[in-house]
């Protein structure tokens, strides 16, 4: 039976003219496997480098302290799903490599996840010390309506500084913690600096800021943190429309030009 | 015909890319092993059986030149097996219990002193069988590649892909199940 087995698996091999793969399948198949792995390691760590510079920027802390409700709609908007979705994919890719190429699998799932994880969020956090979170930001703000969308609900808490969020441009700069500051609904503001911990950066005239804190008076704010603040420009797809409209000039209303 | 019973399976692995009749060795030095361990976890008909072989085999030397020596051969082999019976498993979503199958009791007589220190070895095989038949099947898995293959926590690491803690763990946790059905069965255990 047993020679029978062997020689109807031969018969076979021969029959179909079945031949072992060549050793470049498998060099590719690592290689594919590898490339993705690095590229969705790449792409996990721009997104914790986003994330950082989205809670640098204070894109979360007004929602914390003043719209708990709103909070669960800023994590599906604020916080790129992306991330979420790239890291079911790494770990997906990973799996792969592991899987298919490599003796990882010895190790247990818990220390294979941690150790990813680790690694996107140091390699975020790298890449957010390098300003490569605030490029990822503007370039999502540019070209992505869904989250030039979600940035909508940011800056409108810009105007609301009740809320305890202040935007605007400084006026002059009277002592290490009293400056005056002219917010984007040109309103003038005497803003009290009270943080233990300053940023590390001088605050200059002319220099846009982001301030959170406490309102205290009509014009008076208690700034406990601040940053600089980015113009934000609209994004690319309207400022092309708009850009269409200037070339094409004022038309007039469509029923006038019946008349 | 050159006799290559006398080679290691990696001497026979460059071998058989050279001259199928080295890979025809290596069929029948697994043959045997692979045809019990399949009816043992998944008590398929005969037929069925042989088709699975049949397919391992064929997925074995389609792949010989991508095995990683790390492993032992023997591992690589019982992992395609396991694969393969675990999705047509999965296709028939049944292990074929309640057909006729080529199952005979001593195929469930465990093969290592430890299975029979921890159960008593009075318990015959076909008790064994119905007991391993009660427990989720991960936990059957495993005590058969540990107590009935005889294979190291190793190779059963390398056979099902985790981690030797892992394997660790669920042979603990299997154990502890069989004991459970055991004496759920009633079926004289002597500790």
């Amino acid at each position: 039976m047993k020679k029978n087995f062997t020689d109807s698996v031969l018969k076979t091999i021969r029959a179909k003219k079945i031949t072992p793969r060549e050793r470049s399948y498998f060099i590719a198949k690592t290689v594919i496997q590898i490339a993705a792995g690095i590229a969705f390691f790449l792409f996990g760590m721009l997104s914790v480098a986003l994330v950082f510079h989205l809670i640098n920027n204070f894109a979360f802390a007004e929602f914390i302290l003043n719209h708990p409700q709103l909070l669960r709609k800023l994590f599906w908007f604020g916080v790129p799903v992306f991330w979420v979705v790239l890291s079911v994919l790494l770990w997906f890719v990973i799996e792969q490599i592991v899987r298919e190429t490599k003796r990882v699998y010895r190790m247990s799932f818990g220390v294979i996840g941690i150790l990813v994880l680790s690694i996107q969020v140091l390699g975020g956090f790298i890449l957010e010390q390098s300003q490569v979170g605030e490029q990822v930001d503007l370039i999502f703000e540019q070209r992505m309506n869904w989250y030039h969308g979600a940035q909508k609900i940011n800056r409108r808490l810009e105007r609301m500084p009740e809320h305890g969020f202040l935007v605007g441009e400084v006026l002059k700069v009277k002592s290490d913690s009293l400056i005056f500051l002219n917010d984007i609904m040109n309103k003038e503001w005497e803003v009290y600096l009270e943080s233990k911990r300053r940023p590390p950066f001088e605050i200059k005239k002319g220099m846009k800021l982001r301030m959170i804190g406490e309102m205290r008076g009509e014009n008076e704010f208690k700034a406990i943190d601040w940053k600089p603040a980015r113009d934000r420009r609209p994004p690319l797809h309207k400022r092309r429309n708009s850009f269409k409209k200037d070339e094409r000039g004022m038309r007039p209303p469509f029923h006038n030009r019946l008349e | 015909m050159k006799d290559f019973s006398t080679y290691s399976d990696e001497q026979l692995i460059p071998l058989s890319l050279e001259n199928e009749e080295a890979f025809g060795e290596i069929v029948h030095r697994y043959e045997s092993r692979l045809r019990r361990y399949v009816f043992r976890i998944a008590s398929f008909p005969e037929e069925e059986v042989e088709e699975i072989l049949q397919d391992v085999f064929l997925s074995v030397w389609k792949n010989l030149r991508g095995f990683d020596t790390k492993i032992k051969f023997s591992s690589w082999v019982y992992r395609i097996a396991h694969n393969r019976t675990i999705s047509l498993f999965r296709k028939f979503k049944t292990r074929g219990r309640d057909k006729e199958t080529g199952l005979t009791p001593d195929l469930f007589l465990p093969t290592t002193e430890n299975f029979i220190d921890d159960f008593d070895s009075q318990i015959n095989a076909k008790l064994i069988q119905s007991a391993l038949e009660e427990i989720p099947n991960k936990y059957s898995e495993i005590l058969i590649l540990r107590f009935f293959e005889d294979l190291s926590y190793d190779e059963i690491a390398d056979v099902l892909k985790c981690s030797i803690g892992t394997v660790s763990t669920l042979i603990a946790r299997a154990k502890k199940k069989f004991r459970a059905v055991i004496d759920e069965l009633n079926i004289p255990f002597s500790k």
